[in-house]
């Protein structure tokens, strides 16, 4: 009897879950910046959502609870990896971004069909948004490329709406000053000066 | 409406967020205010520029019978 009733709860969980799976693993791609990282978060994420699956309530936001469940299984995972050192790595770059932005001074972003003439703009952008960091990342990657509202973002994240403003305001004006500076400095985004002083080989 | 808070309710107004933006407020200082309207656009194409530049990564073949698999071992 036990043994039916998984096998159904399996088939129901399957058949309600696996369409979000191409939103997931873009998700999770953009969270790990590696296909077998995102691989191994997505399996996760099925894995979790599954056994806890009599939990979520029917007829609720089932996208946002499975996003919910990706973000704390990729927060689990980078906290493992993470060694002290890296650490320093994340806040350092983050203060490097941060003294960056100049109030809000108005500056242009060239015209994107000029850039896109110029080609490399998809690997551009990509590489800025790779660059954020985590928590910015993630707010910017739920809300532009998945569509969430702020208040989806909200339940998934587990923060105020509040806050959730601040990232993406924060994560926009970090974005828009990588793909900036690093034109300017002629660079690709991402291989910004925190990178290069890691790494002490010369320009990227 | 003050610039400074213009600036701040332009994601609000990119992102169609209802709560707690004075729509009309807010635009009647677009059309007046040449330096937020350029502001709100150049912001407005950045967000564009993300929602249609980064690429959809493609879900690698066999994934989701690895996780079918996954859940059946559970």
């Amino acid at each position: 009897m036990a043994t039916e009733r998984r096998r159904t709860d399996r088939e129901t969980f399957e058949r309600e879950a696996m369409p979000f799976l191409g939103s997931l693993y873009n998700t999770a791609y953009r969270l790990a910046r590696n296909s077998e990282d995102a691989e191994d978060l997505v399996q996760e994420t099925f894995l979790r959502a599954y056994r806890s699956f009599d939990q979520f309530t029917p007829g609720t936001n089932l996208k946002a609870w499975l996003f919910r469940i990706l973000r704390n299984a990729f927060i689990n995972e980078y906290r493992k990896k993470r060694a002290a050192p890296q650490e320093e790595d994340f806040a350092g770059i983050e203060e490097t971004f941060e003294s960056r932005i100049d109030g809000d001074r108005v500056t242009s972003i060239k015209n994107p069909e000029q850039e896109a003439l110029e080609g490399a703009l998809d690997e551009k952008v990509q590489r800025a948004l790779d660059a954020l960091p985590p928590d910015y990342r993630m707010a910017v990657v739920l809300a532009d490329l998945e569509g969430f509202s702020y208040r989806e973002i909200a339940d998934i994240l587990e923060v105020p709406i509040g806050t959730v403003m601040s990232r993406l305001y924060r994560g926009r004006k970090l974005l828009e000053e990588e793909l900036l500076y690093a034109r300017s400095h002629n660079y690709l985004p991402g291989d910004s000066e925190p990178n290069r002083r890691r790494s002490r080989q010369g320009a990227a | 409406m003050a610039c400074n808070r213009v600036r701040r309710l332009v994601f609000l107004w990119i992102d169609r967020e209802r709560e707690p933006l004075p729509r009309e407020r807010f635009e009647r200082h677009l059309e007046q205010c040449p330096t937020c309207r350029e502001r709100a656009i150049e912001i407005e194409r950045l967000v564009l520029l993300v929602r249609s530049r980064c690429r959809r990564a493609e879900v690698p073949d066999g994934l989701i019978d690895r996780i079918r698999l996954r859940i059946e071992q559970n």
